[in-house]
């Protein structure tokens, strides 16, 4: 599992490569958190290359949701393949997060007021 | 069929499980995003004993056997954890109040819940016994 972090027009991005169980979701949530201590609260995930998700993975994002609403940020989920996305709809997480085609329409979602 | 699986308390190995199940379910005719769910179900259980019932301690083992005779699907998983959790009296977590308190668990079990059709646990002498059954009939290709 790979997590690849960049910062651009103070918007994170992070790309998750490969398998997110509760192995990789460990480094996940270092880079979360770094991130909210840096103040970064708009946050769009590229799930282009996320093979595979399980709760520990979408706890990380649950448990910070919270502090980036508090903070008028957003997360937004884009390029997500079916069976990523089924698990958000079996847990009905896409009633709670943003989920968008491409990161296009992430970024128009992150800087929508 | 009949197959079995024996690893270590270790997160890492928790790839190697979704390994061996998704090898033994290739064997079967079933729709793939069933196979997948039933994969997230299993990680999830034993995602579940490693951390919570043996906290990742390397010394420990834990053992998958998976019995798919006609159209049912029986997973057991088994370790000697010391963390006795009924999952029959799991609470059903509502997605908001885990926002508010900012929790990271809680959705497994749910998973786990909306996955399988039967989910069971009992205690075997010192071993954690936890089964897991999926009817496949109207899943079979």
């Amino acid at each position: 599992m790979e997590v690849i972090n960049t910062i651009s027009d103070g918007v994170l991005r992070i790309a998750l490569i490969g398998e997110l169980d509760a192995s990789g979701a460990i480094n996940l949530d270092h880079v979360i958190k770094k991130a909210l201590e840096d103040e970064y609260y708009r946050i769009v995930v590229d799930c282009k290359q996320l093979d595979y998700i399980s709760s520990a993975g979408l706890g990380v994002f649950i448990s910070y949701l919270q502090d980036i609403t508090n903070h008028d940020g957003k997360l937004v989920f884009y390029n997500m393949k079916e069976n990523v996305q089924n698990v958000f709809n079996l847990l009905g997480l896409q009633n709670v997060v943003t989920i968008t085609g491409d990161l296009q329409e992430a970024k128009k979602v992150i800087h929508a007021h | 069929m009949h197959t079995s699986f024996t690893t270590i308390c270790a997160r890492e190995k928790l790839s190697d499980i979704r390994r061996f199940l998704r090898q033994t379910l290739a064997k079967i005719e079933v729709a793939e995003p069933i196979r997948q769910e039933i994969v997230l179900a299993v990680d999830e259980a034993c995602a579940n004993a490693i951390i919570h019932g043996n906290q990742c301690d390397h010394n420990r083992h834990l053992h998958l056997e998976v019995e798919i005779a006609e159209d049912k699907l029986l997973v057991t998983i088994s370790d000697v954890g010391d963390f006795e959790q009924d999952l029959a009296q799991h609470e059903d977590h509502d997605l908001h109040s885990l926002i508010e308190q900012r929790k990271k668990g809680g959705l497994g079990l749910k998973l786990i819940y909306t996955i399988m059709d039967q989910v069971n646990y009992h205690k075997e002498g010192t071993k954690n016994v936890c089964t897991l059954t999926k009817n496949l009939g109207t899943s079979l290709q």
